[in-house]
């Protein structure tokens, strides 16, 4: 009896685990889960990063004041007439500056003003993350101490196979999406000829039953057999007519069966996909950031395709205000959702491209059994 | 015991390979490796083509060295510093020196910014432009040295639309090139090891015997069907091997750990950022917050970070793939059968298997009915010629009378034609036609008269007789008549023995079995019968003859006989039909009447039919 109520207990617990791992890796799960890694990434590297940024701030505020203090003595207890021996000391002092300006900068100074712009802030650090784990790497905000580079490592390796999970099972989504209203787009527009034939085949057939109608008076008339050769002439107009415009009909239905069938997206439509999702994106850092066209443009493609350069960067989607964290909000939705879209129609121009080789291949072929 | 060792997660899939063939011949050499050859090729062309073509573009910007500028920078500061009037203005121009510094810094490496390295023709600027060129097809993307001009940047954006996808295919084709020599590295070194373990382990046992079981039967190449049936063939003695996930790890780490050692000593960085830059490197992060700056090593350094790279996705084929499936089904598919594919593949080709033979089968019995249609052809020509040259005539004009309960004579003529010289017989065969029963055959052979009487028949069933000419070379055709025999309560033999123009006299036998003392009743009717009662009957007695008087001349008549016996008539026997003879004085004019009649009619018929004509 306990035994078997311990196994039942095991067994349920398994069961539980089983589902919350199956609950995870659906598409809600991932999204969920791709979020949730996303802000405990931005979490721990404010934490890390936060405070060596101020630590290099403070050290370069000190060393300009120091900087400043020997220069202006050297300017008012020196006499100024003696212009030489002046500009050695100021020359001294300003390549011991420069020295330490540089040490500071190879530790982590990125030429923020002190105190009022930081870098690691919440949405900076979100930021961060989700370029790590999408691979675009901008590189304006980067990791400088030992712990956070060790950090960022670790972090990299569990989260891009969670984001490469993630673009795969949303980019089979969308390419479902896709197709459905790709495939039914073709039927609308095949519903919209058929229509249009069987509107044009009941128009002749009105005008073969007005035919119809004049030949049988004017046969009521005249008793000749001439008159009989000429209804069946008349007749036999009819018919054709409305053959033709059946087999028209026909022709259109097995047209649409064979699109439907094959179910290929062309290229053209993809490629005008991709650019539409690109034109948004550049319509949209145009107005915030105030760049020109060609450089929002530049910004979407290198960062949707995992480049990034990092020379243009949306800066202001990194300070502390609401208004910043609403376009932080956006801007990563944008990136996320059009890595996913990219994805998908890398795999829908794949599977064109492979039909068309195919194609090409079995065409050769058949050529070269023709020849022989 | 091993007896045979195969890689299912790095099946390659080269139909042109048989199972366990190893040698491949010169032209399916040049045939495979053709187009992954002309892909890397390519793939390094376009991005020699790419560093040609940015230097190109910076060199129309007309970019000067920064350090001359940071120089400038620096004496114009010094300059600036005599004019000052207070302290807040020198801190403004502080503030500037710092921002300036920090830009030059992040153009130069700090630790090997040299003023002196200033070159004169931004053509040698080749190197960095094919590094930029190459980690930006791969979607690293460092930054540094990116274009900033219109021109610059408009070609990166039509570069990388096209070049990307040809080095993910790239990439991906050296990756399963990558994957297959391990699996195939990794399969030698696990026969190595079971050879030397069986070799020891019969050392040790002092006995020298013959390998029973052969080593090393490995199937790669191949589709999924030929690995199927070798399996299936081959079940006990197959064991799965598959690369262990932590071994490729552990090569992926070694890698990473040896060329970050080395770029850290060509880049004297220490190691840590050593380490940093080639995981980011190989990840495609590709921060660019440190980057190689040595000219002389930028090329090897490019090879080892797309090596790596390539080592990458290998890893990801192997391991990724693997968890990524498996973790995706993993609420859904409880039962997890490692079999499972082996088991589709074999239902497929039982599937397969089925379609073949019912095919077999169709093509087998159109053969076989072709060729039973040309036999039977074959066999009605020779029964033709058996027939035409050697068949003997049949007998004519067979009659079958006297038939009694237990007896028929059978009567005929003989045949037409039959060679002289040659001795002929006749042969009669004849058999019940009753259906319910077996019908056995009896033969009667060497008959030399045309007559035979039929004995030992049944009593009222009827037979059907066959008589045939038979001679040495074979029978002839038969020809065939039926027979009732009577029932054995009925008087036999009824026969008429004279006619005249009114009288008639019949006579009979008596039946087989009686009952009891029997008397006769004659009964006869004209023709067409009526009901039977209104039939004349005679009361014979016992006698077995009688004369029938005060018929009526020229008259169809049918009579019967039957057997009186104490409890009432039996049976009738057969009817008999005879006609009486015309009175001798109307038979002349007769014969002169009917003809004129029908002259007569037929010119009438002839009048009427133009009548209406006219």
């Amino acid at each position: 009896m306990g035994r078997r109520h311990r196994r039942s207990k095991v067994t349920r617990v398994v069961n539980l685990v089983k589902k919350i791992i199956a609950f995870f890796f659906s598409h809600i799960g991932l999204c969920a889960l791709v979020v949730g890694y996303a802000l405990l990434g931005a979490v721990i590297f404010k934490a890390v990063e936060g405070p060596h940024e101020a630590e290099i701030q403070e050290l370069v505020k000190s060393a300009r004041e120091k900087a400043v203090d020997v220069v202006w003595n050297a300017t008012f207890r020196v006499n100024r007439l003696d212009s030489k021996q002046w500009k050695k000391t100021v020359l001294d002092e300003v390549k011991r500056f420069k020295t330490v300006c540089m040490l500071s900068i190879r530790k982590g100074y990125d030429g923020k003003e002190y105190g009022k712009q930081a870098q690691w802030t919440f949405t900076g650090a979100f930021l961060y993350s989700l370029t790590v784990i999408t691979t675009i790497g901008y590189g304006n905000t980067a990791a400088k101490t030992y712990i956070g580079k060790t950090l960022t490592m670790l972090y990299a390796i569990i989260g891009i196979p969670l984001m490469l999970l993630f673009l795969t099972n949303i980019g089979d989504v969308m390419a479902k999406i896709f197709r459905f209203l790709y495939a039914q787009s073709i039927r609308l527009k095949f519903r919209l000829i058929l229509w249009h034939k069987k509107r044009k085949a009941a128009k002749i057939r009105r005008a073969n039953s007005l035919v119809s109608r004049l030949t049988r008076g004017h046969r009521v008339k005249a008793d000749s057999s001439v008159d009989s050769f000429g209804l069946g002439a008349g007749a036999d107009v009819e018919d054709l007519l409305t053959a033709r415009v059946e087999m028209e009909q026909l022709e259109v239905r097995e047209t649409a069966a064979a699109q439907l069938e094959s179910m290929t997206v062309p290229i053209s439509l993809v490629v005008f996909t991709m650019l539409g999702y690109l034109g948004v994106g550049t319509t949209i850092f145009k107005v915030w950031e105030g760049w020109t066209f060609l450089e929002s443009f530049y910004f979407c493609f290198i960062s949707l395709t995992t480049i990034g350069f990092g020379d243009k960067f949306p800066s202001t989607s990194v300070s502390n205000t609401d208004e910043a964290q609403e376009k932080l909000v956006i801007t990563s939705i944008y990136l996320l959702f059009g890595m996913a879209l990219l994805a998908m129609c890398f795999n829908l121009a794949q599977e064109e491209v492979q039909n068309k080789t195919r194609w090409i291949a079995d065409k050769f072929r058949s050529k070269e059994d023709d020849d022989d | 015991m091993c007896g045979g060792a195969l890689l299912s997660s790095g099946l390659c899939r080269f139909s042109e390979l048989t199972p366990g063939q190893f040698g491949l011949t010169k032209q399916l050499v040049f045939r495979l490796a053709l187009p992954h050859i002309t892909l890397l090729v390519v793939s390094i062309l376009y991005a020699v083509f790419g560093g040609w073509m940015l230097t190109l573009i910076k060199y129309s910007q007309q970019t000067t060295h920064q350090a001359i500028m940071f120089d400038q920078t620096r004496q114009n500061f010094a300059k600036r510093l005599a004019l000052i009037g207070n302290k807040e203005e020198f801190e403004s121009i502080v503030d500037e020196l710092v921002e300036k510094t920090y830009d030059f810094y992040t153009m130069e490496d700090g630790h090997r910014w040299q003023e002196a390295a200033f070159n004169a023709n931004p053509l040698t600027n080749f190197t960095s432009n094919l590094f930029f060129a190459a980690t930006t097809l791969t979607s690293i993307g460092y930054g540094i040295d990116a274009p900033e001009s219109l021109i610059g940047r408009v070609f990166c954006l039509v570069y990388l639309f096209f070049g990307i996808p040809l080095y993910l295919i790239t990439i991906a084709d050296m990756a399963k090139f990558c994957t297959e020599l391990m699996n195939r590295t990794y399969t030698e070194i696990i026969k190595y090891k079971y050879r030397v373990k069986r070799r020891y382990k019969r050392w040790k046992s002092g006995r020298i015997r013959r390998e029973s079981m052969k080593v090393g039967q490995v199937i790669i190449a191949g589709g999924e069907d030929e690995v199927a049936e070798f399996l299936w063939t081959h079940l006990e003695h197959a064991q799965f091997v598959e690369v262990p996930f932590l071994l490729v790890i552990g090569i992926l780490l070694l890698y990473i750990g040896l060329s970050s050692w080395i770029i850290s000593w060509v880049e004297n960085w220490n190691m840590m950022d050593g380490f940093y830059f080639v995981m980011m490197s190989v990840l495609t992060i590709g921060f660019g917050d440190l980057v190689p700056r040595n000219e002389i090593f930028a090329v090897p350094i490019l090879f080892i970070i797309l090596a790596g790279l390539v080592l990458t996705t290998t890893c990801i084929d192997v391991v990724g793939a693997y968890y990524i499936d498996r973790l995706h089904f993993f609420g859904r598919r409880l039962d997890d059968d490692p079999l499972s594919w082996l088991k589709e593949v074999q239902q497929r080709r039982i599937e397969a298997m089925k379609k073949e033979a019912m095919r077999k089968l169709f093509e087998t019995v159109t053969a076989l009915h072709h060729i039973r249609l040309t036999a039977f052809k074959q066999l009605t020509q020779n029964y033709d010629e058996h027939l035409r040259g050697k068949a003997p005539d049949p007998p004519r004009h067979l009659i079958a009378s006297h038939a009694t309960a237990d007896s028929v004579m059978l009567r005929w003529s003989a045949p037409i034609y039959v060679d002289e010289g040659k001795r002929y017989w006749y042969t009669i065969t004849y058999k019940p036609r009753t259906p319910q029963r077996r019908n056995n055959v009896v033969a009667v052979d060497f008959i030399n008269k045309d007559r035979y009487l039929v004995t030992g028949l049944k009593s009222f069933t009827l037979y059907e007789f066959s008589v045939y000419v038979t001679t040495r070379y074979g029978q002839s055709v038969p020809i065939k008549v039926q027979e009732y025999t009577e029932p054995c309560t009925v008087p036999q033999s009824v026969r008429i023995d004279a006619i005249s123009d009114e009288t008639a006299t019949i006579s009979w036998r008596a039946p087989k079995m009686n009952n009891g003392p029997e008397s006769y009743v004659i009964q006869f009717v004209q023709e067409p019968a009526p009901q039977f009662v209104y039939w004349c009957k005679y009361k014979v007695g016992s006698s077995t003859r009688f004369t029938l008087t005060d018929l009526h001349a020229d008259t169809r008549y049918i009579i019967c006989v039957t057997a009186e016996h104490n409890h009432g008539l039996a049976a009738m026997s057969k009817s008999m039909r005879f006609r009486t003879k015309k009175w001798w004085g109307d038979e002349d004019s007769t014969c002169l009447r009917i003809p004129g009649t029908s002259h007569r009619l037929s010119i009438a018929s002839a009048i009427s039919t133009l009548t209406a004509l006219r």
